[in-house]
């Protein structure tokens, strides 16, 4: 009996976590109708719940020679790949009109902060490694140096203070290696990762280059020990570490101790490239749902209409079984809502999509093992023993349908973007969950209720019974 | 006590004909008709209306569909504002799949009382190159893994069939969107990959009683063991299908129009994946391990 308590007890636990992640007020969260009390802690996305908008005019450099329309076209895929390496996938990216009037749109769902969206967007994103000729800490910028070994250097401010003044850098973007100058910048980086400093404390940013940045970095460093390198983005420099000795491995590290959320942000701009012009923010808006109020209200009202259907289903075709399925069925639900505001998951109606799938999964689940009881209650076992039956045999069946179907799910995480993303997310919390329940769930609720359940096969006396249905 | 058991091996050509027959006039409509594609893909064109009065998106809608039936799909977005602007007027977006011309513009205006239109551009296609180019080897990738993982527990021919089943499904499904002229759109993905996960869920569950029974029944013929498997499994089948169908059907029927894409994927599959995985995924194994013997 001790594996009946500890489940029981496990149980109980999950589905607390669960209600309390879904309950618990969250800072900033409040809601205004009955169904929105329910859900004021899952994020919901831009088609269900609405967010802001933000249009960008583009604004070429002025020594461009692109097109306007292939400069949108790039603007998008490295505004799109940002938002991604940042998590915001669910975010949408558009241009808007055409010619001159070509807008870029981002829509970002909730309202909570479309501030760190905007720092995202809004960044060219020019990352190079630079000679530095001087250093000063100056409350403005120094003066232009004049001389020809000063040809191409400037000033720029550092991003850190010291002793509550600013550093000046006079840099050369130009780096000279052996009497050659060599110039390497972001689109060299193949790699772009924040992670946590345990040395300097904070958090750092990891580089890879690629094969042809990992040699140029090898000759720089290789003639700069001992000397400063600047890292320079948006013509700020982040960090300017002397060089200890030569790297060859085509990897580097920006420790300049950043918080979290700075590591990220730098890490996904250095990542996804510069933008090709600067984007000029336009007009700010906040948005309804896209799918229109009426239709997610319609919707709503329909999903929980056929799941009511489902459960009266369960109970009539099932009896007993049915009333186990169907908590079994909420208690998922639950369970991956929970996880969903835990995890901070934002859902959208592919998300939805997943949640049905794990509504059949679970229902699926719980049928593949009450068949499996029956078949071992023929046989004439009693109700105890076709449940420990019925569960040892039906066990493979739900393990390999629900691995298959996870297995896909994690590639679909992994490989896809946005509406991809956003479905596979639901799908393997959904079907994990659906495995639980299935598995113990369900279990801790059937020896429960075994008492009440007879084996209506079995043979009273013999020669009776066993061929009634 | 006996079950009542019914043929589905013996009868298995019939279906494979008629999958063939359904796969044909799939690929066929794909190709020729090609896809009715929503804005998310197609872009289209964006009207902002502004106004005083205060309408639901609901009204907005009966209002311009009263003009032109392609409003009744159109995607509608009531917007406020940022907070600290003083002027409280309402603004609506209108985005509907299709490239209107300047004349459609003034029509608009005239036939619209209490909505001033305030602008009118082209929007791009937001999801058209987040699929593209990776979307291919995402599949391929997915797919390998299925394979690799039936193999391990099952067998080759097994991962085999429930592809080839997956890849039936999501064709036929996809061609009848195309048929019925169905606006495809982001949410028409998420259908097809729930379909898929649902199909393959059930295509296993069959499978891993045909695992079973031949252990069981060694001296049985594959026929006889791939039937009484389908046979054994089939009551567990209505019912999974049954269910699911309930929720994904009152979905369909009332969920409204603006759903539909995306319901009638899951309706279809639900139906397509049941069929597939009884008359296709497990029949075909027949056929394959007898090739091999």
């Amino acid at each position: 009996m001790r594996a009946d308590r500890v489940r029981l007890i496990f149980v109980v636990l999950v589905i607390t976590g669960a209600l309390l992640a879904l309950f618990w007020p969250q800072a900033g969260r409040s809601a205004d109708t009955f169904f929105g009390s329910i859900f004021k802690n899952i994020r919901l996305g831009l088609d269900i719940k609405g967010g802001s908008r933000i249009d960008y005019a583009i604004v070429p450099a002025a020594d461009s020679e692109k097109s306007i329309d292939e400069l949108a076209n790039e603007v998008v895929t490295v505004v799109r790949q940002r938002l991604d390496s940042a998590n915001f996938t669910e975010a949408v990216v558009a241009r808007v009109g055409s010619g001159t009037g070509t807008r870029i749109r981002v829509e970002i769902p909730g309202i909570d902060d479309p501030t760190v969206a905007e720092r995202l967007v809004g960044k060219r994103g020019k990352l190079y490694f630079a000679e530095v000729l001087e250093s000063q800490k100056s409350p403005t910028k120094p003066a232009k140096k004049i001389g020809i070994s000063y040809k191409d250097a400037y000033w720029l401010e550092g991003k850190e203070k010291v002793d509550g003044e600013s550093m000046w850098y006079l840099v050369n973007p130009y780096v000279t290696v052996n009497n050659a100058k060599t110039y390497l910048d972001g689109s060299s980086v193949s790699d772009a990762r924040a992670s946590a400093d345990t040395q300097r404390g904070g958090f750092r940013i990891l580089l890879s280059f690629d094969r042809q940045g990992a040699d140029i970095f090898g000759r720089v460093t290789t003639a700069k020990v001992g000397e400063q390198l600047p890292i320079v983005l948006d013509e700020l420099v982040l960090v300017a570490p002397v060089v200890q000795n030569a790297i060859r491995d085509g990897s580097a590290e920006i420790s300049g101790q950043f918080t979290a959320q700075e590591a990220m942000e730098l890490a996904a701009l250095i990542k996804s490239g510069n933008l090709p012009a600067e984007l000029e923010k336009l007009e700010e808006r906040t948005l309804g749902p896209s799918l229109g109020k009426d239709i997610v209200t319609a919707s709503l009202i329909a999903g929980l209409f056929g799941l009511a259907i489902v459960l009266v289903y369960m109970v009539v075709v099932y009896g007993t079984f049915g009333i186990v399925a169907d908590i079994a069925l909420l208690y998922n639900t639950l369970l991956l809502l929970g996880i969903m505001s835990a995890g901070r998951f934002i859902l959208t109606l592919p998300g939805i999509g997943g949640i049905i799938l794990t509504i059949g999964t679970t229902v699926d689940g719980n049928i593949i093992v009450f068949e499996r009881i029956k078949e071992e209650m023929r046989l004439g076992k009693t109700v105890l023993n076709s449940i420990t039956g019925g569960y040892a045999k039906s066990f493979s069946t739900i393990f390999d349908a629900n691995i298959t179907t996870i297995l896909a799910g994690v590639v679909l995480y992994y490989l896809g973007t946005g509406t991809i993303k956003g479905f596979a997310t639901t799908l393997i919390i959904g079907i994990l969950g659906s495995m639980f329940t299935t598995l113990v769930v369900s279990r801790v609720l059937l020896d429960g209720f075994s008492g009440t359940l007879k084996n209506k096969w079995k043979p009273s006396t013999a020669g009776t019974g066993g061929e009634q249905k | 006590m006996k079950l009542k058991m019914i043929d589905f091996t013996g009868k298995r050509k019939i279906f494979l004909i008629i999958s063939a027959v359904l796969l044909a006039v799939s690929i066929l409509s794909i190709l020729i008709r090609g896809f009715n594609m929503g804005v998310d893909f197609a872009g289209g064109t964006e009207i902002i209306f502004q106004s005083e009065t205060d309408f639901s998106v609901a009204e907005i809608r009966e209002r311009l569909t009263a003009i032109d039936p392609l409003y009744e799909t159109a995607r509608i977005i009531k917007m406020r504002p940022m907070t600290g602007q003083e002027i409280q007027t309402n603004r609506y977006s209108v985005t509907v799949a299709e490239f209107l011309a300047d004349t459609e513009k003034t029509s608009l205006s005239e036939a619209l009382e209490q909505l001033k239109l305030e602008s009118f551009s082209t929007v791009s296609g937001f999801a058209a190159n987040e699929l593209r180019a990776k979307s291919w080897w995402i599949a391929i990738l997915a797919v390998a893994i299925i394979l690799v993982y039936i193999t391990i527990r099952f067998q080759f021919v097994f991962g085999v069939g429930a592809v080839l089943a997956l890849v039936h499904d999501a064709v036929i499904t996809l061609g009848l969107y195309s048929l019925f002229g169905i606006s495809f759109d982001v949410s028409v993905i998420a259908a097809v990959l729930t379909l898929l996960g649902y199909s393959l869920n059930d295509t296993i569950v069959v499978y891993d009683r045909i695992r079973e029974n031949r252990k069981v029944f060694r001296n049985k013929s594959i026929e006889w063991t791939v039937n009484q498997s389908i046979n054994q499994t089939l009551t567990r089948t209505i019912n999974t299908s049954l269910t699911t169908f309930i929720v994904v059907c009152t979905l369909l029927l009332f969920g409204g129009v603006g759903l539909m894409p995306f319901a009638f994927g899951l309706t279809v599959g639900v139906i397509v994946g049941t069929y597939s995985s009884i008359y296709i995924a497990s029949p075909i194994l027949i056929g394959m391990i007898k090739g091999k013997k």
